[in-house]
């Protein structure tokens, strides 16, 4: 269960944006999308959740550990360990080849000490979104589809309870914005993990279970969306 | 830590061209000074070392270096010859053992060195193998000049013809190799070495032919009259001085002319040095009088002068290259911001991205470290063959 309840944040430039949440709540394994207008708050709310921005007030609870009570390395470490990511224009490494861009979080934070398990580990996670041939592939080898689905095994490398995807699919075609859409929440599935996807693109909502509007978010403290 | 190394090192591996030239361009930086220095010092020590060991050399007026280094390393360019009545008149003046040097010509690009028995004792040469000079017409070989030629005792080595077309000229010698010697790590090592009136051979002063008062020579002469006797050009002349034929060789013309290049001169005390330079230092004889290791003295210290320009011209060289290199990493780094976004929005700490462009400067600097220590190592062991190879020693 991730819960939100009277959050507070802003930037330290005065006069920047200000985003307060009352209320919040994504029951574990729910595939939810995030939508509003640009500056609405929606990535700063990723940011709230990952760890990446601290609250000034409020309480942000991720499953059993309040995020507001840990210092920024606690909560590096945290996200390291229990949250996926996926960002808009992949951030693959270039000079790392595929498999290696993978596990990519395990060179941040060690979760894998054995060689041989880390391979099979990675090399199930490629086979699992038909890259398993690829492994040895450089990011700058592959088509944008390909290189979206490798952030997508990134992500899901420590196996995270909670998967934020910050609008992966705003740089690619139709076709591969709803396959990415659908290996998102496959994958999500899977792991039992819990998917919250901003996106601008009202065509992939169908596929989620909830759709958060932003600014209701914001100003009613709920939710307006349901089963779509 | 070790993630942090990880991803340094691939970055590097992947962009090897960068990452050679950054290392080329500080190991350069660190290997050039240093080498400088270690080279000139080195081979200071060795050059005068030799020079050291040898007092006092005569040869005709000219160039002291060029006397000097000829004497001492047999490749520098020839001095000037002096007649054969000095060498005598320097042996005979009681105040110094003389040994002559005649180093003009060459086989194989080997110089052949012509000398007395003396020299060997002087420089405490010792025989691998064979035995020493015996008769006119063979050689003993230094230890790399008979490796490098695969040239053992009971071979032969030719001399090697100044001019091809000249007919008049230095015709080859076919020389019986008797000895080898022990390696010294010295320019003996590079010679080949035969009596002094060996090189008159080769010079064309002396020569052998066949015997025109034998009847069998009959044919080849031309007229005989009050002890003359002139031949035509069917004569048999002999390219190999043997024991057979030693017989007929002889020199024409008077000896005292016959040409030397220098002559290594060892005064038994401070005194007769010092009654040779009085006697010889300025005379009219065309003579002239060097302390070796006071000319190469002299040349070092230009030698040191120019180093300290160089050495200070790579210093400056080389903090323009820090400031280059510098200016690389920051404009990397700028151009990495976004890489290093990605890092931490996965959750790498500040020291985690702080390690990652330490390292890859470390691992650049250490590669670069170790190249310029392995080159300098490398220089260190052949400074002299090195300094020999720009100084023509």
């Amino acid at each position: 269960m991730i819960q939100l309840h009277q959050v507070i944040f802003q930037y330290p430039t005065e006069g920047s944006f200000r985003l307060r949440v009352p209320d919040l709540q994504v029951a574990d394994g729910e595939c939810v999308a995030i939508v509003g207008p640009s500056g609405s708050g929606k990535t700063t709310l990723l940011g709230l959740l990952s760890g990446i921005l601290g609250s000034e007030s409020g309480s942000i609870r991720i499953g059993e550990t309040e995020l507001t009570g840990l210092d920024d390395n606690a909560r590096r470490k945290f996200r390291v360990r229990h949250i996926g990511q996926v960002f808009q224009t992949f951030e693959l490494l270039h000079y790392l080849n595929v498999a290696e861009n993978v596990s990519l979080p395990n060179q941040v934070e060690k979760t894998f000490t054995d060689q041989q398990h880390l391979q099979e580990h990675v090399v199930r996670l490629l086979e699992s979104v038909g890259l398993g041939e690829k492994a040895k592939a450089y990011p700058g080898e592959l088509s944008q589809g390909e290189q979206q689905r490798v952030a997508v095994c990134r992500a899901m490398f420590n196996q995270p309870p909670l998967l934020l995807a910050d609008e992966p699919t705003g740089n690619l075609d139709q076709a591969n914005k709803q396959n990415v859409v659908d290996l998102l929440i496959e994958q999500a599935r899977r792991n039992d993990s819990t998917l919250l996807m901003v996106t601008h693109d009202h065509t992939l909502l169908s596929s989620f279970s909830r759709v958060l509007d932003m600014p209701t978010v914001i100003l009613q403290g709920q939710d307006t969306g349901g089963e779509p | 830590m070790k993630g942090a190394l990880f991803l340094g090192w691939r970055y590097l591996a992947f962009h090897r061209f960068k990452a050679t030239i950054l290392t080329a361009s500080i190991t350069l930086m660190l290997f050039l000074p240093a080498a400088t220095r270690l080279l000139v010092s080195d081979s200071a020590a060795a050059l005068t070392a030799r020079a050291d060991q040898t007092p006092m050399i005569a040869g005709s007026k000219g160039s002291p270096l060029e006397l000097a280094l000829n004497s001492l390393y047999f490749h520098a360019d020839q001095p000037p010859p002096m007649p054969f009545n000095l060498y005598r008149e320097l042996r005979d003046s009681g105040l110094a053992r003389a040994i002559p040097l005649h180093t003009r010509f060459h086989a194989r690009n080997t110089p052949i060195v012509g000398t007395s028995l003396d020299y060997f004792s002087f420089r405490e040469l010792q025989l691998a193998s064979g035995r020493m000079i015996g008769m006119l017409g063979e050689a003993v070989l230094g230890a790399n000049a008979a490796a490098s030629q695969g040239l053992a005792v009971g071979d032969s080595i030719i001399s090697s013809p100044e001019t091809v077309f000249d007919i008049a000229g230095v015709y080859p010698l076919k020389m019986p190799i008797v000895g080898i010697l022990e390696p010294r790590g010295t320019a003996d090592d590079e010679a080949i070495f035969v009596d002094f009136k060996t090189t008159w051979v080769i010079q064309g002063l002396g020569h052998g032919h066949q015997d025109l008062e034998k009847p069998e020579a009959r044919s080849a002469v031309l007229n005989r009259s009050d002890g003359m006797v002139t031949a035509n050009a069917s004569v048999m002349e002999f390219a190999e001085i043997t024991a057979e034929n030693i017989g007929n060789f002889h020199f024409h013309g008077a000896n005292d002319e016959f040409p030397l290049n220098s002559v290594i001169l060892l005064p038994p005390d401070e005194k007769s040095s010092t009654l040779l330079r009085g006697r010889y230092q300025k005379n009219d004889l065309g003579l002239q009088l060097i302390v070796p290791s006071e000319v190469l003295n002299a040349l070092l210290d230009t030698v040191f002068t120019v180093q300290n320009y160089v050495v200070l011209g790579l210093i400056i060289l080389g903090l323009a290259t820090i400031a280059v290199i510098m200016l690389v990493f920051i404009l990397s780094q700028q151009l990495r911001k976004g890489e290093f976004h990605t890092l931490s929005r996965i959750g790498a700490s500040k020291s985690f991205i702080g390690t990652l462009i330490a390292s890859e400067i470390l691992f650049v600097t250490f590669f670069s470290v170790l190249l310029a220590f392995a080159l300098t190592l490398a220089v260190r062991q052949y400074a002299l063959q090195i300094l020999q190879l720009f100084l023509s020693l």
